[in-house]
């Protein structure tokens, strides 16, 4: 991870509800700090946490594994995972693994977190 | 007298076969045949399908390799067709039952080609048969040393190819000396043939242990007599409890009837498998759909679709469209499926098309692949079966068109 080709912000717009904002490329050696930045939120029951994707131009399949993971360890506690703003490559990849046959993805940050805090 | 000769070659060839050693079988064909006027040498094809290297024999210098593509032995070994040499030579391929694994060369006065073919015929077993009892026949074929997870992937997958008298089922797989994550299977039982394909997140060993644990589970619930969905319900649950942090395969597994040309299928997570016909891509099969193998997935419906006969099914994974140039320009779709047209119109045999695919992809790269490439073709009808047979060699060598 020498190189600067993942930036990660952490917001939190409602209670319980958390957006994660990653920006650039998701891969094999990115996605490891991604899944720091995902920790903290994970602890609390019910936890709504938005992965919002419109600023990645790139995910491998380390990160989709990495969604998967999130979602598992957050469906275990009430909670979920959801997607916002892929497009690309990324929602190409994300179609082809059928993605939203587990997470709920939007093509909004905006919509996402409406159906995170209805 | 003649025949006798040959028959009794077989015999001795047969009866030494108890006790050979593999560094021994290159020594004790030639000198059964040599009992019998003929001089001969085994030629094994590497892992990657670029080069024939004659199998090393103890006291006798070794020739360089041949290149497949430009040379009689190539040819030979590509069309599967015996092909005389210069000076009383015969090349005559040398197959496991429609499974290419190199050429016999032959030579002497007056050969008959049959008789040749009739010895490569057996040799083929014997090197298919005796390769488990050594290391000598497996490293005769590497032309690189190979990686612990490629070792694991090959010796999980069934043979490239095989047939039965209804079709011809063949497959690749690159990077050959690094493999770690992609994987095939298939099984040929009565009028069904049953098909793998499967991509393993990431790479290098834990990719290879997932994609293991995968064709593993899916073959023992195959075997147990499960369907479709148990069998990728059985891989789900082999993996979780392999790997409990999450790790996930995407897969294609199908069912293609033999008589009807009905396929069944399920698509985990993998790019959608093409049908091809008369050349042209008649679509992209979108059915079937369900989450990655490793992530339980209740509510699949099974995907269905008809073939006819001469169609070719072609299942692939994402490391074949998605080969890049070093300007960044995909391998892709159409020149996938132009150059399986191309092919088809060449008369080539199925396991001649998907090498010249994978070198295809190889090449658009120009470098060492990042990502596993896979094929997996199956061709619907008793042309492409015959056409994957050795052919004789009485006639000139020309295109068999099946």
């Amino acid at each position: 991870m020498s190189e600067q080709y993942l930036s990660v912000s952490v917001e939190q717009v409602a209670p319980a509800v958390t957006v994660l904002t990653p920006i650039g490329e998701i891969d094999r050696d990115s996605s490891p700090a991604l899944a720091e930045a995902a920790e903290p939120p994970l602890d609390a029951d019910g936890c709504r946490l938005i992965v919002d994707l419109s600023g990645v131009t790139f995910c491998d399949s380390a990160g989709i594994n990495l969604l998967f993971r999130l979602h598992r360890r957050v469906a275990a506690r009430g909670g979920a995972v959801s997607v916002a703003g892929a497009r690309g490559i990324v929602l190409q990849a994300l179609t082809v693994i059928n993605m939203s046959r587990m997470l709920s993805m939007h093509p909004t940050l905006d919509e996402a977190v409406r159906e995170a805090t209805a | 007298m003649d025949e006798t000769r040959w028959f009794r070659a077989l015999q001795d060839l047969l009866g030494a076969a108890h006790l050979v050693r593999p560094d021994g079988l290159a020594a004790t064909v030639g000198a059964v045949l040599a009992g019998i006027g003929v001089r001969s040498r085994i030629w094994l094809v590497d892992y990657e399908q670029v080069t024939l290297r004659a199998l090393p024999e103890a006291g006798r210098p070794a020739p360089e390799p041949l290149p497949v593509d430009s040379s009689l032995a190539g040819r030979a070994f590509a069309r599967v067709v015996s092909i005389r040499g210069e000076g009383d030579r015969w090349w005559v391929p040398m197959v496991d039952g429609t499974d290419r694994l190199g050429v016999m060369e032959f030579a002497g006065e007056d050969l008959p080609p049959a008789r040749c073919e009739l010895v490569a015929g057996l040799v083929g077993h014997l090197v298919s048969a005796i390769s488990a009892r050594g290391d000598h026949l497996e490293r005769a074929r590497r032309s690189q040393p190979v990686t612990p997870a490629a070792e694991l992937v090959w010796r999980l997958v069934p043979p490239l190819t095989a047939s039965c008298d209804r079709a011809a089922v063949s497959a690749v797989l690159q990077p050959c000396y690094d493999v770690g994550g992609d994987g095939f299977d298939y099984s040929l039982e009565g009028d069904t043939a049953h098909l793998v394909i499967l991509d393993a997140v990431g790479k290098g060993m834990t990719a290879g242990v997932a994609c293991a644990v995968a064709i593993s589970a899916v073959r023992a619930a195959r075997r147990n007599g499960a369907d479709l969905l148990e069998q990728a319900r059985t891989a789900d649950r082999a993996l979780t409890e392999q790997f409990p942090e999450g790790r996930f395969v995407t897969a294609v597994l199908a069912e293609m009837r033999l008589d009807t040309g009905a396929l069944r299928y399920v698509n985990a997570g993998h790019p959608e498998p093409l049908l091809v016909r008369g050349g042209r891509l008649v679509r992209e099969i979108p059915h079937g759909r369900r989450l990655p193998l490793g992530l339980a997935d209740d509510d699949v419906r099974v995907g269905q679709e008809s073939l006819e006969p001469g169609d070719r099914l072609l299942l692939y994974t994402d490391g074949v469209t998605e080969a890049r140039t070093a300007d960044g320009e995909r391998f892709g779709l159409d020149r996938l499926v132009g150059l399986v047209g191309r092919h088809a119109a060449d008369g080539l045999p199925a396991p001649e098309t998907l090498r010249r695919l994978a070198h295809a992809v190889i090449d658009h790269q120009g470098a060492t692949p990042d990502d596993d490439a896979t094929l997996l073709m199956v061709e619907w009808s008793a042309a492409a079966a015959r056409n994957t047979l050795p052919k004789a060699g009485q006639t000139a060598p020309d295109e068999e068109s099946g």
